[in-house]
């Protein structure tokens, strides 16, 4: 039989994440049913927003214009608010790959993430990718966390909470207006990971990226509508699910390259790159308010697994990372 | 279920029959959208939810809001009597020349573009501001209406741009360099759009309206015209200057430049709740049905995205096997194609993602691509029957303008475009020589 | 009953121009704010994007009763009667039935984003979702309800003479309908 699915996202087909899709995830599942079952899969794909925008493919592939989207999770704070559980524990792993394993631990250990986007938004769980490790790129230099006290710092979403406490003015922003606003000083920072500061050119408009470990992030999350689903044979279904796992994986080693190439570019360019050493980041979360505790009870009251959180922390510290602020100790 | 590409190009066929035959725009487009969804897929349900998803999301964007406030601040600056000063200003200087008022319109215009990153806010601000000028001065209506729609498009060559913007973040070029790259080709279409004003009053002077008008108002000592007229330039002062000396974003340049208007209305004593209102509810009007358009025509190319239609049209241009520069007037026609049907940047989010790798296997420079996609996408703003800058004017303008006076008196112009087209393929230096001279 | 209506769109359409001003404030002070105390508002953005749909759904209905939303009609002033009244009815008809999926939806998402406290936005300014969904859902209903007045009046008088195409023109500029 033929397959025709239509997949997409928000981000534009050139991003990494949709790249890992695009260069992994499409063409192995193809492959693989065909060998396995003789089955053919046409795909027709609308990435960049051309079906749905950031924060409405979730919709999309709940009503079945998409067969399979790549939601960001950060996107929808709401309906996905657990599954942004990355976000809610701050200065986590800096490598993608070490991220990558920790959040597929936590989707196996918390069957209520894959529950609640089938019996509410009537999708299926296919994968969880990753992103780079968050750090902060501004347009002046400092050293210590009090110099950043009253500069207007720009973040997305759920990075916002990570400023509290700092006396930084937070404004809310998103990537796309990123480099109109730094060239009018609407802001003088973004936290943001090596990769995107080098494909949106801030680079042209900082001085200065300090690497401040806040942690890699898991925010795509692939799922097929579970009409499409059920129309599928089991031999193929299990293909998409073993793929999704894979794709994780492959999400991690290629933002690993991609952050390691970036780290260098952003060099090359002429950028000040520096890494925090461990006091700085010491000094960054002790001044943050308990975001790890005061979202548990925020997740769990919306009748959600709020401890979601603390299940990727210590999957995280089983891999052997060490948090500058014990967030567990103190729940 | 039936083949997406088939659906796609019957939904193409229909739409301009149902828009030749008097359906809103928006109905034949949001009709489509849902007929073409459910040949797609079968399925009445998701047919439906593309509806309903864009309705929402179609206009859930915040730099959209610099369309009502540009307007806004047009309108209240012309309320103050600014834009009336300008113009005379402009119509003074210019006096000796014929047709000067139109290349006054060319020139503004391009001194707006510089505040604003969208053509449709240029077209729906110089409806109101040049066309009752160049009625008082007894000009050809279509004449007129052909300067504003025409020169609306510096709007979005001249930086800032939303469609640069956009291209930037899908070919991961420097928006910085686009932005310079803009400046070459924005004047020489300001050029070209002048020389042709100049060119059509020279050839047929009854254009320009009649001896009259102007010789009467010639009276009034000259300085003072021109001195009357700084008001309008500390707007643009405080707009572009806030925009490029670091104080905002167009979004909220358009904020403030209306703040800034209305202040300039209370200072010369111009002020009336009711003309605000009256503005306000003006405004309204004018884009919500703009923004009706902005929907549903997202709604029409998010089904055209699942029929592949888009997709097999560049295939097939790239298929062909020939010289490097076919492929390039291959694309210039499919997105002149796709012009004639969708709205700009979503013409953009379609088609780039394959074109723009495709240019650059041929060894061409994505920057002077860019700049030839931006201009043909912005010809298209112009095209019938789906003319997003024709459309914001005649929803702009008093009811007795019809669309296809527009159309008509846009037609030379039209033209014209098309040479500085040729002149930007066939020169990339005209778009390189900026960001070469600012950025090295 | 048609012109408690007219009036009840007039309104929204008021409440929406205001809304305007309101924007200009909203985002003036944010920008003053910011520039001179270095003190930015929260959530800007968030409600200026909200904004913009909430304006649009309030116009709507308002700126089909007042025959703005654009439509060519180059050949529908050349057809005969009985043409003008079919194209008039049918596009009348798949108006209501557009704007019926919407607000049917439309009502389902509302209410979705009202249970699971739909929100956009991040700390410290959170700003729900659902009103907006109400605005749209609101705005929808009323222009099919607009869309069944004229479906009714075009299939049972036809376009009155002086509707098509130059003296609805006129109509239009005076803001009233036939
Ligand atoms: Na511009
Ligand atoms: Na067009």
């Amino acid at each position: 039989a033929t397959y025709s699915l239509k997949i997409g996202a928000g981000h534009p087909a050139g991003s990494v994440w949709i790249g890992a899709i695009r260069d992994f995830f499409m063409p192995q599942v193809a492959e693989r049913v065909a060998k396995a079952t003789g089955d053919k899969i046409v795909w027709t794909e609308a990435w960049g927003g051309s079906v749905c925008k950031l924060g409405e493919c979730l919709e999309a592939v709940e009503s079945g214009l998409l067969d399979i989207g790549e939601l960001q999770t950060p996107f929808d704070p709401a309906k996905l608010l657990a599954h942004n559980f990355t976000y809610f524990a701050p200065f986590g792993t800096p490598d993608p790959r070490v991220a990558a394993k920790a959040v597929l631990d936590v989707y196996e250990a918390t069957p209520a993430l894959k529950k609640v986007l089938e019996t509410r938004y009537n999708q299926v769980f296919l994968g969880a990718g990753v992103i780079g490790n968050y750090g902060l790129v501004t347009s002046f230099k400092w050293t210590d966390v009090g110099d950043l006290k009253g500069h207007k710092i720009a973040a997305a979403g759920p990075n916002l909470p990570w400023l509290q406490g700092t006396g930084v003015v937070g404004v809310q922003s998103n990537l796309n207006e990123a480099y109109t606003s730094f060239q009018t000083g609407v802001y003088e920072g973004w936290v943001m990971f090596p990769d995107a500061i080098v494909s949106f050119k801030l680079n042209e408009v900082t001085k200065q990226y300090v690497d401040m470990d806040f942690g890699c992030i898991h925010t795509p999350l692939l799922s097929m509508n579970k009409d499409t689903w059920n129309d599928l044979p089991p031999a193929v279904q299990k293909i998409f699910i073993e793929v999704g796992k894979e794709w994780n994986a492959y999400t991690g080693r290629v933002t690993w390259q991609k952050q390691q190439d970036a780290l260098a570019k952003m060099k090359e360019l002429g950028l000040d790159v520096r890494q925090a050493d461990m006091a700085t980041k010491q000094a960054w979360a002790k001044a943050l308010p308990n975001i790890p505790k005061q979202r548990f009870e925020e997740i769990n009251k919306a009748n959600l697994p709020g401890e979601v959180i603390y299940t990727y922390i210590k999957a995280l510290k089983a891999a052997g990372h060490q948090f500058p602020r014990d967030w567990e100790a103190e729940r | 279920m039936m083949d997406p590409v088939t659906v796609g190009a019957l939904s193409v066929v229909a739409i301009f029959v149902l828009i030749l035959a008097g359906f809103h725009v928006g109905i034949a487009l949001g009709a489509m959208s849902f007929a073409g969804v459910y040949l797609i897929t079968g399925k009445f349900r998701v047919a439906a939810s593309i509806l309903q998803t864009t309705a929402f999301n179609g206009v859930n964007d915040y730099i959209f809001a610099v369309i009502p406030l540009f307007v806004v601040m047009g309108l209240f600056a012309t309320q103050a009597g600014a834009t009336r000063d300008l113009f005379d200003a402009a119509e003074s200087l210019m006096r000796r020349v014929r047709g000067g008022i139109g290349v006054a319109t060319v020139m503004a215009n391009a001194i707006f573009a510089a505040i604003t990153g969208v053509s449709v806010a240029s077209a729906a601000v110089f409806s109101k501001l040049a066309i009752p000028e160049m009625d008082r001065l007894g000009y050809n209506r279509r004449f007129g209406l052909g300067i504003v729609a025409s020169s609306a498009l510096l709007g979005m060559l001249i930086p800032p741009s939303i469609l640069m913007i956009v291209y930037g973040v899908i070919t991961e070029e420097s928006i910085g360099r686009l932005f310079a790259a803009g400046i070459g080709p924005g004047l020489l279409v300001a050029g070209t759009l002048s020389a042709t004003i100049l060119l059509m009053v020279r050839l047929n002077p009854a254009l320009a309206g009649q001896e009259g008008h102007v010789a009467a108002r010639a009276r009034e000592p000259r300085l003072s015209i021109i001195l009357k007229i700084w008001p309008i330039f500390a707007l643009i002062g405080l707009v572009l200057g806030g925009i490029y000396g670091g104080l905002f974003t167009p979004t909220e340049a358009g904020a403030i430049g209306a703040l800034g208007a209305l202040v300039l209305m209370v200072l010369r004593g111009r002020f009336s709740g009711g003309g605000v209102v009256e503005i306000l509810l003006e405004t309204g009007k004018a884009c919500a049905s703009i923004f009706f358009l902005l929907i549903t025509a997202q709604m029409y190319s998010r089904m055209l995205t699942l029929s592949r239609l888009p997709e097999a049209l560049t295939e097939w241009a790239s298929a062909l096997e020939v010289p490097g520069i076919v492929i390039i007037l291959s694309f210039i026609l499919v997105l002149l194609i796709l012009g004639c049907i969708i709205d700009s940047v979503s013409i953009m989010l379609l088609t780039m993602p394959i074109m723009v790798p495709l240019a650059a296997t041929f060894g061409y420079d994505k920057v002077w691509f860019g700049m030839i996609a931006i201009l043909t996408i912005e010809i298209g703003l112009l095209t019938p029957p789906f003319g997003m800058v024709i459309f914001a004017m005649k929803a702009s303008l008093p009811a007795d303008v019809k669309i296809e006076d527009i159309f008509i008196g846009v037609a030379p112009f039209f033209a014209m475009l098309f040479v500085a087209l040729a002149l930007i393929v066939i020169f990339p230096q005209i778009s390189l020589f900026f960001p070469k001279l600012l950025l090295g | 009953m048609t012109r408690l209506f007219g009036g009840l769109l007039a309104g929204m359409n008021g409440l929406a121009s205001l809304w305007v001003l309101f924007l200009v404030g909203l985002i003036s002070t944010d920008v003053l704010a910011r520039s001179l105390f270095n003190a930015p508002l929260s959530g800007v953005p968030e409600i200026v994007k909200f904004s913009i749909v909430g304006m649009v759904w309030l116009q709507m209905a308002y700126v089909l009763r007042s025959g703005n939303h654009l439509r060519t009609t180059l050949v529908l002033a050349m057809l005969p009667r009985g043409g003008q009244r079919l194209v008039l009815v049918l596009n009348a008809l798949v108006g209501i039935g557009m704007f019926a999926m919407i607000a049917w939806l439309g009502t389902i998402e509302m209410a979705k984003s009202y249970d699971i406290g739909a929100f956009e936005g991040e700390y410290p300014v959170r700003i729900p979702v659902w009103p907006i969904w109400a605005i749209l859902v609101f705005g929808a209903v009323a222009t099919l309800v607009q869309f069944a007045l004229d479906a009714v009046r075009y299939a049972v008088s036809g376009p009155s003479s002086a509707e098509l195409p130059e003296a609805e023109l006129v109509a239009r500029e005076k803001g009233t309908r036939p």
